[in-house]
């Protein structure tokens, strides 16, 4: 791995990008960041090296398919790891005992164990690693100054609501009787057309193993607390599939964190119809000396025009740099040997969590996170 | 002609006066235990006792708003006068207190106050419901925020504190938009007295994979309070936030949020419901069950709070799991 000055560009591998392209591009916004290559594994299926090649042509970047030939022949200090939910963690640690900094995308693992494998690799080979996460969007920035400056007093309780306003295939219900089994990799290959696939990988993952990061990232950015322990309920309420395959599309979590900060969380793929927007992500935190209530889909202009079909969003966001910031905190980590605002031990942290939530809502009980 | 009584002193009294002539056949004619009227042709009596010594021929119903530990012999008292009986707030301190209050009141119209099923808001939420919009209901989740109780209600012995005196409004909601009991609870109270709680998230499973998490603080700083109610079903949603509700007002500085009240219509929905119950001798026994079971849960909520541990509905009520 090659040293970094505070001006010396990055050399980006782009591990697999299966799901979608938010994250390498996302990196690519930082003038430091500098993806140079896509490369995966040559055993991997068809489709995997049609959107790997993909990304590369948009970048007009080579595509190599050889992980570690990629690795030792483009120079690279950073890798931006991508593919299938199971192969996070093989990718990450691969990467980090190359010597590379590591940007992931969500969900850290579909396992608490390959979490601690990627922290082990982390700190065993000193590198850097980022979650890729929501927490430098323009109102959780505010919400962060204001709670810092003491505005509503120590945080007392935070509530989430992190809801997608998106369809996945038929809704409960509508298979035909005898149907079989929706395919899981199969449906989410098919959705990656209008970016609606969320969870790609061969295992189903529900919306908490999903999309939790987001908003459990967004509780632990304001609080700075660990979760102790949850009670949680889960349904498929809404989608076939999940029905399915026994995994939720609805959840919520009862969170008791340290300093005896109160926690709640609703998630859930609710469908297109329910918002007009993406959907209802609020933060609401309780302090002891005031409140706020934080819309995250802010600032935002709301677009109406002739032919506008239910499927598009009225609303669109506007201003923030939530990208490029994200990037300069990896950056700047990199450089002072400091650390990122969501790393790997706060990743595992987070999906141990949402693994505690999961065993709760299935047992009825609270369950300790450990 | 429906002659209202007020008994106790709550931050609606003008209100009712205001609205009662709005209410066909309606009108306050009657204070006591410290309700104000206001100027006007009303009654006044230091207690319901005499109330009814003086002036039982002057009323045909009273709206009892007593404390909570007064409240059943109150509602008793009434009841046995032949008068019929709307309650704000919970029934009483207890499931139990509340059950023997409603055997007491056998022969008249008893109705749980229920005031927040009479927002216009939440009567927004459940007309979507009941023309279908929403499909089978999966989430409910609301906050309620607001500064501190004053005078009795800050006292858990007389109030039944934070589960009995507040959260059984929110859990009457769920229940409500879920049309039956939840089957699981879980709770959470903090408070930096630990004797007195002033925040609490109630957290409730129904059947077929339903949920409810219900936050409550009563610690916000003196000022006005914060409201809000999502309800996500299989169909639809419905999303009610003071925050979609305020104006903005810039007089230096930051600009100010002021929220634009609906007025009285909480409370003209609320006695028109009553008044209409009492002319037609209508059975209001169903809000008084509701009451009950809204009492039931937060006493199984202040278990589980107590314990950490959740509750499941069995054949004999709540028990900690």
């Amino acid at each position: 791995m090659s040293s970094s000055r505070s001006d010396s560009i990055f050399r980006v591998a782009v591990l697999s990008v299966v799901k979608h392209d938010y994250v390498p591009l996302g990196l690519a916004t930082h003038p430091r960041f500098d993806p140079v290559v896509v490369a995966d594994d040559a055993e991997q299926p068809e489709w995997v090296h049609e959107r790997n090649q993909k990304l590369a042509d948009d970048l007009n970047i080579p595509y190599v398919r050889d992980v570690e030939a990629a690795l030792r022949d483009y120079d690279v200090q950073v890798a931006c790891v991508s593919p299938e939910a199971e192969r996070h963690a093989d990718l990450s640690v691969r990467a980090a005992d190359a010597g590379l900094h590591v940007v992931q995308d969500k969900p850290m693992s579909t396992l608490v164990s390959e979490c601690d494998r990627i922290v082990e690799a982390v700190e065993r080979n000193g590198v850097k690693f980022l979650m890729w996460n929501r927490d430098m969007l323009p109102p959780m920035l505010h919400a962060r100054r204001e709670v810092q400056s003491g505005a509503i007093g120590d945080v007392r309780a935070i509530h989430v609501d992190f809801y997608f306003a998106r369809d996945a295939g038929p809704r409960r219900g509508e298979s035909p009787a005898g149907a079989p089994k929706i395919d899981w990799l199969e449906a989410l290959k098919a959705a990656h057309v209008d970016g609606s696939d969320g969870g790609v990988g061969h295992a189903p993952m529900g919306e908490l193993q999903i999309e939790g990061i987001y908003p459990l990232s967004h509780i632990g950015l304001l609080t700075g607390a660990r979760v102790k322990r949850v009670f949680a309920r889960t349904a498929s309420h809404f989608h076939q599939r999940n029905v399915d395959h026994g995994i939720d599309d609805l959840a919520s979590v009862t969170l008791e964190m340290e300093r005896g900060i109160v926690g709640t969380l609703a998630i859930g793929r609710i469908g297109r119809a329910k918002h007009d927007n993406d959907g209802e992500i609020k933060v609401r935190i309780l302090g002891t000396a005031g409140a706020m209530v934080v819309d995250e889909p802010r600032p935002a202009v709301r677009v109406f025009y002739r032919g506008r079909t239910a499927g598009d969003s009225p609303a669109a966001r506007v201003g923030g740099d939530a990208d490029w910031l994200l990037m300069e905190n990896f950056a700047q980590a990199i450089d002072t040997n400091g650390d990122t605002i969501l790393n790997a031990r706060v990743g595992r942290d987070i999906a141990a969590t949402v693994q505690a939530a999961i065993d709760s809502g299935r047992t009825g009980r609270p369950v300790e996170v450990t | 002609m429906t002659r209202l009584a007020l008994v106790g002193s709550g931050p609606d009294d003008e209100a009712y006066v205001r609205v009662a002539p709005r209410v066909s056949g309606a009108t306050v004619a009657a204070v006591s235990d410290g309700a104000q009227a206001g100027s006007g042709n009303v009654v006044s009596a230091p207690t319901l006792a005499d109330l009814l010594e003086a002036h039982a021929d002057a009323i045909d119903a009273v709206i009892v708003q007593t404390p909570t530990d007064e409240r059943a012999s109150h509602i008793k008292a009434a009841a046995a006068d032949g008068k019929h009986v709307l309650v704000k707030g919970p029934l009483g301190r207890s499931s139990a207190e509340a059950r023997e209050t409603a055997n007491a009141c056998a022969g008249v119209v008893f109705m749980a106050g229920q005031i927040d099923r009479y927002r216009s808001d939440v009567a927004a939420v459940r007309a979507s419901m009941d023309a279908g919009q929403m499909g089978q209901p999966g989430l409910v989740r609301s906050h309620r925020w607001q500064p501190p109780p004053t005078g009795w209600r800050l006292d858990a012995d007389r109030s039944g504190g934070i589960f009995i005196h507040e959260l059984t409004r929110d859990i009457d909601l769920a229940a409500w938009l879920f049309d039956g009991p939840p089957d699981t609870v879980f709770a959470i109270a903090r408070g930096s007295d630990s004797d007195r709680p002033d925040a609490a998230v109630v957290h409730l499973g129904f059947p077929d994979g339903g949920m409810a998490v219900l936050d409550v603080t009563t610690a916000l700083p003196q000022g006005e309070a914060y409201w809000s109610l999502q309800l996500i079903g299989a169909d639809g949603a419905v999303y009610a936030d003071d925050q979609h509700n305020m104006q903005l007002l810039y007089a230096g500085g930051s600009p100010a949020a002021r929220l634009t009240s609906t007025g009285d219509a909480t409370v003209l929905s609320q006695l028109e419901a009553f008044v209409g119950a009492v002319n037609n001798d209508a059975d209001a026994s169903a809000s008084v069950d509701a009451g009950v079971l809204a009492l039931e849960v937060a006493e199984a909520a202040s278990a589980s709070a107590a314990s950490g541990r959740a509750a499941m509905r069995t054949e004999d009520g709540y028990v900690l799991v």
